[in-house]
């Protein structure tokens, strides 16, 4: 999708300009505005990207999964040239994180932060200092990350969660953010992370960590964070008695009620809602890194916004802060997927470039890479884009990097709002819940063109709304390069009302603003077995997971016109389901249910086409279901997958149906 | 042979079930009664039962014995180098023992008296082949061309040789040929796995026909098992087998993952990770292997050596394949596990138990690493700081630990504890044999310091005082395994 070629991008402009703009019909990609290049790596280095940093030489530095710090000179390839890698260090433990201060490198290991020296100038680490040291339980999901240095040396790590069928905090300071001097004085800061893969600094040098869907996360969503707060998980606070805690707040006083999590949080002292929710799957599936903008322009047209990185998606989206009632909040946008591999670590080239660092290992991810490091370019060209959304007390004001068409951008029904929020329970995700339309009333334009203030009714105060706007068009009639955003309104500010006059299009029908959704049933999903199979099932398959997004059974044979007890056993720890597809359609099966949107958790990502054959509902970790199906009487090669966005391209396997 | 036959059929059908029932089930292994020498052929006189067992590791050839019984010798001579013979014959078998070597000498265990597993001093070799301890050993075709006439010999994956003096382990499963009514060989004899010390040397290996030195020229589906007694003294105990092998799993699924493997080629490797010591899963560890191919582990937070191991180095498949569900790094040579508790201590008292874990007064501060790659780890123990490093030695065959402390000149009642264990036997000129003869300590002069062996709690510990009366103490010692 955005893999197309500048040529062909460059060659749509040249035709969009020239021409009617109107009747252009070549949609514009990512590839035509922001560039992916890739860093070839020497054979046999496994680059799985843990850490990254930039050198004040321009040198980077990559700890990865493996325990390697490598120096990379060069990194830009500037004149054509090969980039130049040096180990640096080895033997770290799962190297999750690296930062450069002082002529010293750190980096987070599992169980400890360190300190890298090289004294004899050789270009290789030969003093590895402990700076600080945590205790372990040695569960594989005890991740550490970090360090994000402070201006006055100050350094922050973040400590993921064990899993044990849950999220779980078995050794001390497991889910908190923790302050280290660089004497290695240890202070707790905050806790309620589950998985803080990523954690960066706002363009005002504010502290953000992004959140990966879970038990008691809905969803993914990036969080500001200061010194006492409790950010949603509980089970960090089951250290809140120890001396340094900055919390007094216990497990017990979080309840578990399904409820979202705005609804909640009044009751819950010092709890914190995430500043931005990204949400699943119409955003990403798994967040890591923050980057602020601090090029200046130098990577486009977004200077002082956030990027965020997503591992299961292999992409980096864009997030608008602002701060309402002294509240951060804002808007999330897709910015640039295509990546090759899982990206987890983004980090600013001397040049105004972004490196991504990716591994896919364990969590697989849309680009089939094990692992990579790719460089992201801006072409120069401007993309027509929604740069900012501010909230407003009655709705939005956009801006748009590009001077907007006038005739589509004053109609009402250019702009689509809808409101929805999660569940905050101890439960794995949740669906989509409370999701209401909010009518557009009203739109004024600016003069230049470049902004537009919507005046919608039915804002929800801490709800997620999404904005799309299909059919806007820019002055020269290119669509957006993206046509959504998700608003996340902690705050409604105070203020004016804008003053308008009802647009042409006038209100919308009744119905749109209370739609009367019928309950969602499937009928290829039967759960409990039909009464006529007197005798049971002529066959019984069972089918669970292995690490790395796969089926445990590559295949398996049936026959044809048989009744078969089809298990699922989602023994893995993200969600799944299971769908049985016609031969050859399992990737337009996927591609379907990605485009479910905001209907795809309801639907279980199960998209209502010919080609899906039975299915199960979208399984929580550690849940079985059995589905009860007749076999298609035409022999062939049948495909189960997961439809799960992001795991259809790799969770899949052959059912192959044979004559009796 | 009619009945026999019948029989057997009807063992099998009654064991059928239970052997699909519950794969690969253990048998229950006998063990050879060695106070006497009932069990055997008798032979000229080389092969004695004695109680006691020493070897050094200077001493060609030598094996002194005392009197007692549990532990088979073979002292040849010119006039008597049997070799000894089983009294009974086996077609399949479990087989395990335990055998001492002393410097320089040579023996072999041949299955059915006739597919040998060599037993040599193999000490410290670095790549060893089909004549070094563990080597199937080559069959032989004087018929051949010069030079070629030895012929499917298999060496051991790698050389996991104990040092002479030391007892070492044999573990084999050997399947017998087969055969048809008219007695044609239908399948190869296989030795189904051998373990030396611990350590898988040899899997699923097909054996077709006798090895040089076999005492029939012919196959059959059973023979005696046959010790060699010609090429040299070996002592051998704790026998124990079963005439039968486990059942083979009925449907295995194939492996689907290969091993990702550490071996180090220049400098020394270090690995932190996840290590178990025993039972307990250690979670700051730091694993250090080298080209010498003798590596040893260090638990961070005791300041503590867990393992000391000769043949490969480190799996990493656990940690590095997939999420990797254990997160463990596993040495992959044989090993010795030593106590993984802190090394060095402040004690109340001479007599006081030596402390399990590191107090609150202890610190980590991490390594350096020498020109050539070998770390110094670097700790604190109240006021006292340790570092400490651990060099192959001798070309790989041994590791030398230095520590060095640092501390007032006035500090007292800091100790250093060389090794603990069940038994500590002092042999003499700085050297001890630790748990039997498992692995040995030649602690270094140290001045007026003076080791103690002490015994507390069903348990010895072999410990050094220090004296900081320079402000300055050292510590010094090579393990021998």
């Amino acid at each position: 999708m955005a893999t197309r070629s500048r040529v062909l991008g460059l060659a749509w402009l040249v035709v969009a300009l020239a021409a009617d703009p109107i009747g252009a019909q070549v949609p514009a990609a990512e590839s035509d505005y922001y560039k992916i290049s890739t860093l070839p790596l020497p054979e046999g280095v496994v680059l799985e990207v843990g850490g990254m940093d930039v050198l004040p030489d321009g040198q980077l530095a990559v700890s990865t999964r493996r325990g390697e710090v490598w120096l990379i000179k060069n990194p830009s390839m500037t004149g054509g040239v090969r980039p130049h890698f040096q180990r640096f260090a080895h033997g770290l433990h799962e190297a999750l994180g690296l930062a450069y201060r002082d002529g010293a490198i750190y980096s987070t290991q599992r169980g400890e932060l360190t300190r890298l020296l090289d004294t004899n100038g050789d270009g290789r680490a030969d003093r590895y200092e402990t700076v600080c040291s945590w205790p372990l339980e040695g569960n594989y999901h005890e991740y550490s990350y970090g360090p994000l240095i402070r201006p006055d040396g100050t350094m922050i790590v973040t400590l993921n969660l064990g899993w044990v069928g849950y999220g779980a905090s078995l050794s001390k300071w497991r889910g908190w953010m923790l302050e280290i001097t660089p004497d290695g004085e240890m202070t707790p800061m905050a806790t309620g992370m589950r998985s803080p893969a990523g954690f960066g600094f706002d363009i005002e040098g504010e502290v953000f960590y992004g959140e990966n869907q879970g038990d008691w996360i809905g969803s993914g969503y990036i969080t500001h964070v200061e010194r006492g707060d409790f950010v949603g998980h509980p089970e960090g606070l089951r250290w809140t008695g120890e001396p340094g805690s900055p919390l007094t707040l216990k497990q017990e006083d979080v309840p578990d009620t399904g409820r979202p999590m705005v609804e909640v949080a009044p009751d819950i002292p010092g709890l914190k809602p995430p500043a931005v929710w990204l949400p699943h799957t119409l955003m990403g599936v798994s967040t890591s890194d923050i980057l602020a903008d601090t090029t200046a322009g130098g990577f486009g047209p977004f200077a002082g916004q956030v990027f965020v990185g997503d591992q299961g998606q292999s992409r980096v989206m864009r997030v608008f802060l602002e701060k309402v009632n002294g509240v951060y909040q804002g808007a999330a946008f897709p910015f640039r997927e295509g990546f090759s591999s899982g990206v987890l670590r983004m980090v600013w080239g001397k040049d105004s470039s972004m490196f991504v660092g990716m591994t896919s290992r364990g969590w697989g991810s849309t680009g089939q890479s094990p692992y990579g490091l790719q460089r992201l370019e801006w072409t120069g060209l401007m993309p027509f884009e929604i740069k900012t959304i501010e909230a407003r007390p009655d709705g939005f004001e956009l801006s748009f990097t590009k001077p907007v068409d006038p005739e589509t951008a004053t109609d009402l029904s250019s702009y689509h709002v809808t409101g929805f929020t999660y569940q905050y329970h101890s439960t794995y995700g949740s669906p989509i819940i409370n999701r209401e339309t909010a009518a557009v009333r009203g739109v004024k334009v600016s003069d230049d063109g470049m902004s537009a203030r919507i005046a919608v009714d039915g804002l929800r105060k801490g709800y997620i709304h999404e904005l799309m706007m299909t059919s806007l068009r820019s002055a020269a009639g290119e669509p957006l390069l993206h046509d959504a955003a998700y608003y996340t309104l902690n705050e409604i500010p105070s203020g004016p009302s804008m003053v308008f006059e009802a647009g042409p299009a006038g209100a919308p029908p009744a119905a749109e603003l209370a739609p009367v959704r019928p309950a969602v049933t499937q009928a290829k999903r039967l759960t409990t077995m039909p009464k006529t199979w007197t005798k049971g099932p002529d066959a019984t398959i069972t089918i669970g997971t292995e690490p790395g997004l796969r089926f445990d059974l590559p295949a398996f044979d049936v026959q044809a016109g048989s009744r078969l007890k089809l298990v699922f056993d989602n023994d893995d720890d993200m969600m799944h389901n299971l769908l049985v597809v016609k031969p050859g359609t399992a990737d337009r099966v996927g591609d379907q249910a990605i485009a479910l949107g905001l209907d795809g958790p309801e639907q279980n990502y199960v998209p209502e086409l010919g080609e899906v054959l039975f299915h199960t509902a979208l399984l929580e970790p550690g849940i079985v279901e059995a589905i009860y199906f007749t076999v298609p009487l035409e022999p062939g090669e049948y495909t189960y997958i997961c439809s799960f966005p992001g795991h259809a391209f790799t969770m899949r396997g052959t059912m192959r149906v044979v004559r009796p | 042979m009619k009945l026999r036959s019948g029989c057997l059929l009807l063992g099998l059908l009654m064991l059928g079930p239970i052997a699909a029932a519950a794969q690969s089930p253990e048998a229950p292994l006998s063990s050879l009664f060695l106070g006497n020498m009932d069990a055997f052929r008798p032979t000229a006189g080389n092969w004695h039962i004695v109680g006691g067992v020493a070897a050094d590791l200077n001493t060609t050839h030598e094996i002194r014995t005392s009197e007692g019984t549990g532990i088979l010798v073979n002292i040849p001579s010119e006039a008597a180098r049997d070799n000894l013979f089983f009294d009974w014959e086996h077609g399949d078998i479990q087989l395990e023992f335990e055998f001492m070597m002393p410097k320089e000498s040579n023996s072999g265990i041949y299955l059915q008296g006739r597919y040998e597993i060599q037993m040599l001093d193999s000490w410290g070799k670095q790549r060893p082949s089909f004549s070094d301890v563990g080597g199937i050993y080559q069959r032989w075709d004087s018929e051949r061309p010069e030079g070629r006439q030895g012929y499917q010999g298999h060496a051991p994956r790698m050389n996991t040789a104990r040092a002479p003096g030391l007892w070492q382990r044999f573990q084999i499963r050997f399947q017998a040929p087969r055969f048809d009514d008219a007695g044609r060989k239908t399948a190869n004899a296989r030795m189904v796995e051998v373990k030396h010390n611990g350590v898988v040397i040899h899997q699923n290996v097909e054996l077709t026909g006798p090895t040089r030195g076999s005492s029939f020229s012919d196959e059959r589906p059973t023979g005696p098992l046959m010790i060699q007694g010609d090429h040299g003294p070996v002592a051998i105990r704790n026998i124990r087998y079963a005439l039968r092998l486990p059942a083979p799993d009925a449907d295995p699924a194939p492996p689907r993952v290969g091993a990702i493997l550490v071996e180090p080629a220049g400098e020394p490797v270090l690995i932190r990770a996840f290590m178990n010591h025993g039972d307990r899963k250690k979670t700051h560890t730091i694993a250090v292997g080298n080209s010498r191919g003798v590596h040893y582990s260090m638990d961070q937070r005791q300041g503590s050596l867990m393992h000391i191991w000769k043949g490969g180095f480190i799996e990493t498949t656990d940690m590095w394949h997939s999420r990797g569900q254990h997160q463990l790094a596993k040495p992959i040579g044989s090993v010795i596990t030593l106590d993984g508790e802190p090394t060095v201590a402040r004690l109340a008292s001479a007599s006081a138990p030596w402390p399990d874990t590191m107090g609150v007064d202890y610190t980590f501060d991490g390594y350096e690493l020498d020109a050539e790659g070998h770390p110094s780890f670097l700790y604190r123990l109240g006021d006292v700081t340790v570092s400490d490093r651990v060099l192959p030695e001798s070309g790989g065959k041994r590791l030398f630990r230095e520590l060095t402390l640092r501390g007032d000149s006035d500090l007292q009642d800091y100790w250093v504890r060389v090794a603990s264990g069940t038994s500590i036997k002092t042999l003499g000129d700085g050297g001890f044999g630790i748990d039997d003869d498992s692995y040995h300590v030649m602690l270094h002069h140290m001045g007026d310091a003076e080791a103690v062996v002490r015994s507390v709690d069903g348990g010895s510990d072999l410990l050094v005082p220090l004296s900081f009366a320079d402000g300055e103490a050292a510590v010094r010692y090579t393990l021998v395994w």
